[in-house]
């Protein structure tokens, strides 16, 4: 009922402003690379010497409606060269539009006063675009090219630990980035303990993070969005393109299933660091196993020239083995089903049925004798809508059903076991949603956008319950049987924006957006490790809440060549969930009741400076900002510094093209230390000296800095074969940074004690080969 | 299972990856010294102990930090006080007593005017069915040698805690922070094998196993014990004091224990 009194309102401003309109006719359509057929998201389409003016959706589609007249009509994408078409518009037009991607090769001047002025123009703020193919020559530890790694080189975003992929932003925690695989939630995104993401980067097309002004048509974290879209494939030729690590290879083929019409893609990643285990003198290590892989693939398929059908999947494990005594394997799978369609040249929809799951498995003996696992399962419908009305208003809405089921442990043993089978209730609930936002141009100087979003989230039977008293006690436990409604939680997620172009270069940007999180991770470790346990909102757990304003200035300079900008945001987090000392959290179905809540809150600034295109190419990033908590349980209920919690943060990324065939490249990061918590007096028991502590994150890391160098050298390039060569060196200068810090008696003198500090990857050379036919 | 992880850490950090470790200085700030009591009293012969200390700043010297001068007693629930005698510095023993199964005891120390009390549950003694060896390879930064593997019949319906302590040719001596702690929450009722942690024995060592049959604050003060101390390599992202069963702010523990203890010879065993 709110949500159709806000429909009738916002129809209500939309004809409004509609009303002023004469004629008005429309050009539509989707915009592709014309080398091999794939869309491209946030191509910039223009009317020339008007203010209309469109920006493509996430499928590639436009749709502008403008008076009858004869224009020209511009678009442009970075990457790309611009296209300049005139239209002669007496009645409403499909045009598709094939754009070519720029080589390096081309002449600056020539490609000078082509890029996008998107920083300036747009409404998004707080956003971080990637493409694989611009982080292509950045140096990165093993030389295993991460989009993660690289999107922690920016303001705003921290990297959880050396090497380590898992981030913080804005002051959230590790849990609340909501990543997003074709749609698909992924639930864990690491392999290998952190040290590399589940996105091989030669199956992904871009990934976008949005910090901040975070869109209705996304919930469910508190803090960020990641969305990351794999590549379609190439519809027009066959491509093979390999890389050849140290310790990982991968292998992707690419092209048309029916020329113009469908493709598939196929991109496959295998690490082999447990080679290294064969010089291993003992026999256990040597037979060990350690190893991950992923596949990820996608087909699409034109029905008609108005309906596209998407299939894409990824699937993803670690595997961990010693033969005959213990094995552990974790991974993620997703799957998407998506459907878009052109009901009409102003209404644009899209229909996704998404799968997700996260599970591990471990082997406690060795021969599957006793085997304990957990999971987190999504199904996943939704209908997205993007009508354009008139040229002033674009309007999206949409409705998001999610049904999860988390199991959050089991224990399958065989009789003659030791261990007895065992297993806690799965718990479900489904978060549903449903939103409308519209994004209006006021004059030609202002933009808003606003939008809203109903989030709800309902646990449901079968399941357990249960209620419990102020210190934890149980009072009651209440089963519920199948589709049983238990409890309903959330509700309305304002998100608003505003754009003041102060000139064509220039503009002043604001935003609010409101978020709720219903799951949470539960973890005490400094990393995201394989068995983090997902705990659902519930009688017991309520919702996280975030609310987060921003504002920021915009500037670019010399046609678009810099782009800069200043941003500052306050982050405030209502319901964090931390737990008691002690707590158990493996196998334990009242872990409820080792909960407790409190506050957080961040705020901040982040300067980024960038050099678009040149010989030199890179971005500058400054990030000076401070996260706290609150809990009442905790350091005697004093605010205290989140872990995430650092001062400064400094990244310098550069890269420099000598020639056609060899491309430079550097990375440099400063920022002072992570909140930690030390001891401040030391005690016997039981013949050890213990730590005293008094404070919760009292203390900082020390300081950390790093330079990685890289160099690409192009081997071969021609129309039918390329390779190259990188060599990249990760810590440079071999700087001793503190992983972490441990403090331990004296070995030799145990009435003493001293801190000792562990430092990984001093000067870790790698080198890969790349190819392509 | 934080176990496996480490070993797969370990494995990554010492075979694949460069890793260093090295001292280094670090300011700490001083706080408050606070009273720290380790209390045991078992139902075996052998005399009651309390020790009370004191905290000290952390990168001074451990020794002189005892408490002398507190009065500390014992009894039953509901039953009279008895008193122990300070036989040296900050050390306080109650001789010739033993303590009955099944009973809550509550210790209470008095000092500077503040009286700390605890209450612990002197549980039934689960009795060592068997003892064997097994040797163990070593892997990555673990050395080679035997280990122990005890076994009990658990009581069935019932929760359960056990400690093992190891004694090497008479010292209780296991490695740096090991405390070998395991409940039965997923072996109710089960014949279990109880497996030491990180230390190994030598052929020539003959050992002494004990093993203790503590109530849930005792193992819970000493799992949130290991938290923060022994080998670490997942680190805990915010270190806390043990849970402690003693009220107004005190730390240590107060454990009444059961305990079976049975010994063996390595080189024996072996040539068995």
């Amino acid at each position: 009922m709110v949500f159709s009194r806000v429909l009738s309102v916002f129809g209500f401003v939309v004809l409004c402003f509609g009303a002023f309109s004469q004629q008005n006719y429309t050009v539509s359509g989707t915009i592709s690379d014309a080398s091999n057929g794939e869309d491209l998201i946030g191509a910039i389409v223009t009317i020339q010497n008007t203010n209309y003016a469109t920006v493509c959706n996430s499928y590639g589609f436009y749709s502008i409606s403008i008076p009858e007249g004869d224009y020209t009509i511009n678009v442009r994408q970075m990457g790309y060269a611009n296209q300049h078409v005139p239209l002669k518009l007496h009645s409403s037009q499909l045009i598709n539009f094939k754009m070519n991607a720029i080589s390096y090769e081309l002449d600056d001047v020539e490609v000078s006063g082509q890029r996008g002025d998107r920083n300036v123009s747009s409404l998004e703020m707080g956003n971080v675009k990637i493409n694989p193919k611009q982080i292509e020559n950045i140096p990165v530890l093993f030389g295993e090219r991460d989009l993660i790694k690289t999107m922690q080189l920016m303001p705003g975003v921290k990297q959880a630990g050396e090497g380590n992929t898992g981030f913080y932003v804005r002051g959230g925690g590790l849990d609340q980035n909501l990543i997003l695989l074709d749609e698909a939630p992924v639930y864990n995104a690491s392999h290998l303990l952190g040290f590399f993401s589940v996105f091989n980067s030669e199956a992904i097309r871009d990934a976008n993070l949005l910090k901040g002004s975070i869109p209705a048509e996304y919930g469910g974290r508190a803090s960020s969005v990641l969305d990351i879209r794999m590549k379609e494939g190439n519809m027009k030729e066959y491509e093979t393109t390999g890389n050849v690590g140290l310790i990982a290879s991968n292998l992707s083929f690419e092209g048309p299933i029916k020329e113009d019409v469908s493709s598939f893609m196929v991109s496959a990643r295998r690490t082999y660091a447990d080679l290294f285990l064969q010089f291993a003198p003992d026999k256990d290590i040597r037979d060990a196993r350690l190893y991950f892989y992923d596949i990820n693939m996608k087909t699409n398929f034109k029905l008609n020239p108005s309906s596209r059908l998407f299939i894409s999947g990824y699937f993803g494990r670690d595997k961990f083995r010693i033969p005959d005594q213990f094995g552990f394997d974790w991974g993620s799978k997703t799957a998407t089903v998506r459907l878009n369609h052109t009901f009409s040249e102003k209404l644009f929809s899209n229909s996704s049925f998404v799968f997700s799951n996260y599970s591990y498995q471990i082997d406690l003996s060795g021969d599957k004798d006793v085997v304990m696992g957990s999971h987190i399962q999504d199904f996943n419908l939704k209908q997205d809508f993007s009508w354009y009305p008139n040229t002033r208003n674009t309007l999206k809405f949409g409705i998001n059903l999610i049904a999860h089921k988390i199991v959050p442990g089991e224990i399958d043993a065989s009789p003659t076991s030791i261990y007895n089978s065992l297993a806690v209730r799965p718990r479900r609930a489904f978060e549903n949603s449903v939103y409308i936002s519209n994004s209006q141009q006021l004059s030609g100087r202002l933009q808003v956008y606003y939008g809203l979003r109903l989030a709800l989230f309902s646990n449901v039977g079968p399941g357990d319950f249960y209620q419990f008293d102020a210190n934890g006690n149980l009072l009651q436990l209440i089963s519920y049987d199948h589709f049983k409604w238990v409890r309903t939680q959330g509700g309305p997620e304002p998100r608003l924006a505003i754009n003041y172009q102060l000139s064509q270069q220039a503009a002043v940007k604001a935003s609010y957006n409101r978020i709720y999180q219903f799951i949470h991770l539960l973890s005490n470790s400094t990393s995201s490790t394989p068995t983090d346990v997902w705990l659902p909102s519930s009688d017991n757990v309520k919702p996280q809440l975030s609310d987060q304003w921003s504002v920021g200035y915009f500037r670019n300079m010399k046609q678009n060549m810099f782009e800069s900008s200043i941003e500052v945001y306050y982050k405030n987090l209502q319901n964090q969930i931390d737990y008691r000392n002690g707590a158990d959290l493996v196998f334990n179905s009242t872990v409820e009741a080792e909960l407790v809540y409190g506050r957080g809150w961040a705020y901040g600034a982040e300067f980024l400076f960038r050099k678009n295109y040149g010989k030199l190419t890179g971005w500058l990033g400054y990030t000076w900002s401070k996260t706290m908590q609150q809990f009442d349980q905790i350091n005697d209920g004093n605010p205290f510094p989140a872990r995430q919690d650092r001062r400064h943060d400094i990244s310098i990324v550069a890269m420099y093209n000598l020639s056609r065939k060899l491309n430079f490249s550097a990375t440099w990061v400063y920022n002072t230390g992570n909140a930690v918590t030390f001891p401040n007096g030391k005690y016997t028991i039981d013949g050890k000296t213990i730590g005293y502590y008094t404070q919760r994150n009292g203390y900082r890391m020390p300081d950390y800095h790093r330079l990685d160098l890289g160099v690409t050298w192009i081997r071969r390039q021609t129309a039918r074969f390329e390779s190259s060569w990188n060599f990249s060196v990760y810590n440079a200068y071999g700087r001793e940074n503190a992983y972490f810090i441990s403090f331990r008696q004296n070995k030799d003198n145990p009435d003493q004690t001293e801190a000792v500090q562990i430092s990984l990857f001093k000067f870790i050379p790698s080198v890969s080969y790349k190819f392509k036919f | 299972m934080n176990k496996f992880l480490s070993i797969s850490i370990l494995l990554l950090a010492s075979l694949a990856f460069s890793s260093c470790e090295k001292v280094i200085e670090i300011d700490l700030a001083d706080s408050k010294s606070i009273i720290v009591i380790e209390a045991t009293i078992t139902s075996n012969k052998g005399p009651f102990t309390v020790l009370v200390s004191k905290t000290s700043p952390y990168f001074g010297a451990s020794s002189s930090n005892s408490v002398s001068g507190a009065v500390v007693s014992v009894r039953v629930e509901n039953g009279k006080p008895r008193y122990f005698k300070e036989s040296s510095p900050g050390v306080y023993k109650l001789e010739k007593t033993v303590a009955l199964t099944n009973y809550w005891y509550i210790v209470d120390v008095e000092y500077e005017g503040i009286t700390y009390s605890a209450h612990s549950y002197l549980h039934e003694m689960v009795p060592i069915t068997d003892i064997s060896l097994t040797y163990f390879d070593g892997f990555g930064f673990f050395d080679s040698g035997y280990k122990v593997n005890c076994f009990v019949r658990d009581p069935a319906e019932v929760d359960n805690y056990y400690r093992m302590k190891i004694y090497v040719n008479g010292n209780a001596g296991t490695n740096e922070g090991e405390i070998n702690l395991y409940s039965d929450k997923l072996f109710d009722g089960k014949l279990i094998g109880l497996v030491q942690h990180s230390a190994v024995f030598k052929e020539t060592d003959s050992i002494t196993v004990e093993l203790q049959s503590i109530d849930k604050a005792t193992y819970d003060y000493f799992s949130t014990l290991g938290n923060i101390s022994g080998i670490e390599i997942i680190q805990s992202a915010s270190p806390a004091n043990p849970i402690s069963n003693f009220n107004n702010g005190a730390l240590g523990y107060f454990s009444a224990y059961s305990f079976d203890r049975k010994p063996i010879v390595v080189k024996d065993y072996v040539n068995n």
